[in-house]
């Protein structure tokens, strides 16, 4: 057993003196091994209606379409397949719908969203902008996809007006199909990026660009780099012994990568952001490597942004990491990550 | 041993006495208060008339599941009496008197005079009057509400003389099983499962039980199969008895028809024997046909469903286990003689029946015809 940091080494005595003083079984002291005493479970915002995992075979019995994509154990309870796309797509839709009464659809091959992550998200967004006690919230989404979800939950749950920025036409249509079928064109706004390149300088240029203040951004950047060799290789020391991902990969190339990859991307973000320092309170991106996480405060410490924040996303097996930096000394108070 | 009890007060019986005094001279005077019930009255007249009915269905009981097993042992080691009645441990306690006479050993004496528990008989007499006792059997009567009784393959584990009448049916159809996957609803304790899964040469077989205790029981016996075998034997490997059956725990009725649409096929044959009443009572006429329209869609097709439906007469006696029970056997419109009829119908979609046999040498009650029901 690997003493591996300070709590383990307690954790070791105690298992020592377990040893010595108690008269455990051998395969009892296994058990024992195999679960860390004072494990700090890693969960779900507090606020996330996903924490507890909802009852697929209530939802199937409920939703025909769910139901297509389901399996049926012999024990009469219904489960799911992760690793099927058509079902990750159904499962996104039915609890869009189920929770956030949202009629959602995806363009056929774009990322389908994963509920847990983009609602941790969005909640971690309001604990931030608690403080500034606001009336009105404005936010922009780069990069909304075709789903537009962080818009659609923003706006259903606590009617921000968002800006959604995109580039891809395709998944323009489907993103504003998806507003208007939910009624919520007039708190969505979709803006058509000309450039990849550019984040907000087009839109802040362009002559009906609104002159009210942004309070937040909020972004999915591509995670993976386009020019390395095999994008989608994860840093593993064994990858023979490494598990295949509990689901499959959704989203076209253009979605999931881009030249240099997230961390080229929220550095285009962080230039842009010091161009235009007042019109964004807080500018936050998710990032999806934890390497990449050291590498972006760096940037911004290179950039003299001292206001920064940092936080971590747990959804189950999956954890994402998350920056907020602002030029507005109220807006982030303190740089402890939570 | 046979022995006679008297009308309540009396406790040892004539017989153990005699034996006592033959034996030696002993001054021990023994008072034991024994559970040592009818098992078969020497003239067939039940002795107390008060109870004679429920008497007569206890005695019923038990012939019946002895001779189910088809072994024609002797009384002492039939199965367990529905009053939970041990007639081994009688003849046990039997044995036991006879050492204590011979060995004049008191503290054995009193050994067993603290361990034989009250005459049952005796406390139902007693608390004719009290609602706790009523409170009681009806208990343990829900206890089993599922057909899910404890010990209805006997107290045999792992014996190798375990031997069920309807293998003797099953037998003619061996090539049904060979290298087939198996599904077993109602597997109870698993020696019925476990033995087809051995006999027949199954590709793989699992068996379904809604008690989680008796579930239990059945993966703890097979894990002891499993721990018999040798570390260098390739049986693991190549998943061959014992290591492709399993057993779990859940209802085969679903929350909703509508969650049929995802069932999938999946099994080649499909066991349901002496279930179907125990369905029909919990859940009533639609959870029955639910249960059959499932058991058509988890068929391979080709597949072949083996029922033995009990007849109608057989319900009466569960019908008032729970209140539950009772409404449904009330509301029963889709009665036993119906059942081949509906399956063979689009509705549920088998294109032919066969009988493959009825076992003989068996109780009456236990005379249940076996069908086969092809899918194409």
């Amino acid at each position: 057993m690997r003493i591996c940091s300070k709590r383990g080494t307690t954790f070791f005595l105690y298992l020592v003196t377990l040893g010595l003083y108690s008269r455990l079984k051998p395969n009892k002291l296994l058990l024992l091994k195999m679960t860390r005493i004072n494990k700090k479970k890693n969960n779900m915002h507090p606020r996330n209606v996903l924490r507890t995992p909802p009852d697929y075979t209530k939802l199937a019995i409920k939703y025909k379409d769910f139901r297509k994509v389901c399996d049926l154990n012999l024990n009469g309870k219904v489960s799911v397949d992760f690793r099927n796309e058509q079902a990750l797509r159904e499962l996104a839709k039915m609890l869009l719908l189920e929770y956030f009464d949202l009629k959602v659809d995806f363009a056929p091959g774009s990322l389908v969203p994963t509920l847990a992550l983009r609602l941790n998200y969005v909640l971690w967004l309001e604990d931030l902008l608690e403080p500034l006690k606001l009336d009105t919230v404005r936010g922009i989404d780069i990069g909304c996809g075709s789903s537009c979800v962080y818009s659609l939950l923003a706006a259903k749950k606590n009617k921000w007006h968002m800006l959604a920025l995109e580039s891809k036409e395709i998944n323009i249509e489907y993103a504003q199909k998806n507003i208007e079928r939910n009624e919520l064109q007039s708190l969505i706004e979709v803006y058509q990026q000309p450039d990849k390149t550019t984040i907000f300088k087009s839109y802040f240029e362009s002559p009906n660009a609104t002159k009210e203040q942004f309070h937040f951004c909020i972004c999915n950047p591509p995670f993976f780099d386009s020019n390395s060799p095999n994008p989608f290789a994860g840093k593993t020391r064994n990858p023979t012994r490494r598990p295949a991902p509990k689901t499959v990969r959704t989203g076209s190339a253009e979605e999931l990568t881009c030249e240099g990859g997230e961390v080229e991307f929220v550095k285009r973000i962080i230039d842009e952001s010091l161009l235009y320092k007042e019109r964004v309170s807080i500018f936050t991106t998710m990032l999806g490597i934890k390497a990449n996480l050291p590498k972006i405060l760096d940037y911004l410490k290179a950039q003299n942004i001292s206001n920064t924040r940092t936080t971590e996303f747990y959804q189950g097996h999956t954890n994402r990491w998350s920056v907020a930096w602002s030029f507005q000394k109220e807006a982030i108070s303190d740089t402890s990550s939570n | 041993m046979e022995v006679e009890t008297n009308n309540n007060n009396t406790v040892i019986t004539e017989e153990i006495q005699k034996q006592n005094h033959q034996g030696t001279n002993s001054p021990i005077k023994l008072k034991v208060e024994s559970n040592i019930v009818i098992v078969k009255s020497t003239d067939g007249i039940p002795i107390n008339n008060d109870n004679a009915e429920k008497r007569k269905e206890t005695n019923d009981d038990n012939t019946k599941e002895a001779k189910r097993l088809k072994l024609h042992m002797p009384a002492t080691e039939d199965t367990e009496i529905a009053n939970k009645v041990d007639n081994l441990e009688s003849s046990k306690l039997a044995d036991k008197l006879e050492n204590i006479a011979k060995t004049q050993s008191t503290s054995i004496a009193t050994a067993v005079q603290k361990k034989a528990p009250q005459s049952p008989k005796k406390r139902l007499q007693l608390d004719a009057n009290n609602a706790d006792s009523d409170a009681k059997k009806r208990r343990k009567q829900t206890k089993y509400m599922y057909g899910n009784y404890k010990n209805y393959y006997g107290k045999r584990f792992l014996d190798n003389v375990f031997h069920d009448i309807r293998l003797d049916v099953i037998d003619t159809h061996k090539e049904l099983f060979k290298d087939k996957i198996l599904l077993d609803i109602g597997s109870n304790t698993g020696h019925l499962t476990i033995e087809i899964a051995k006999r027949y040469g199954v590709k793989s077989l699992v068996g379904l039980d809604i008690d989680r205790k008796l579930i239990k029981i059945a993966q703890t016996q097979l894990n002891i199969l499993k721990q018999k075998e040798n570390a260098t034997t390739s049986k693991r490997a190549e998943n061959k008895f014992p290591f492709n059956v399993k057993f779990i725990y859940g209802n085969y009725v679903l929350d909703d028809d509508v969650l049929l649409e995802v069932q999938r096929p999946k099994f080649d044959v499909i066991l349901c024997l002496s279930v179907t009443k125990w369905i029909h009572l919990q859940f009533g006429d639609a959870g029955l046909k639910q249960a059959f329209r499932r058991m058509f869609l988890q068929l391979l097709p080709g597949g072949k469903l083996i029922l033995e439906p009990q007849a109608f007469q057989n319900y009466k006696r569960r019908k008032a286990i729970t209140e539950q029970i009772r409404q449904h056997y009330n509301a029963i419109k889709f009665f036993p003689t119906e059942f081949t009829e509906y399956l063979l119908s689009p509705e549920v979609g088998f294109s032919k029946m066969e009988l493959m046999g009825v076992p003989k040498h068996c109780e009456v009650g236990f005379t249940r015809p076996i069908q086969i029901f092809h899918k194409d």
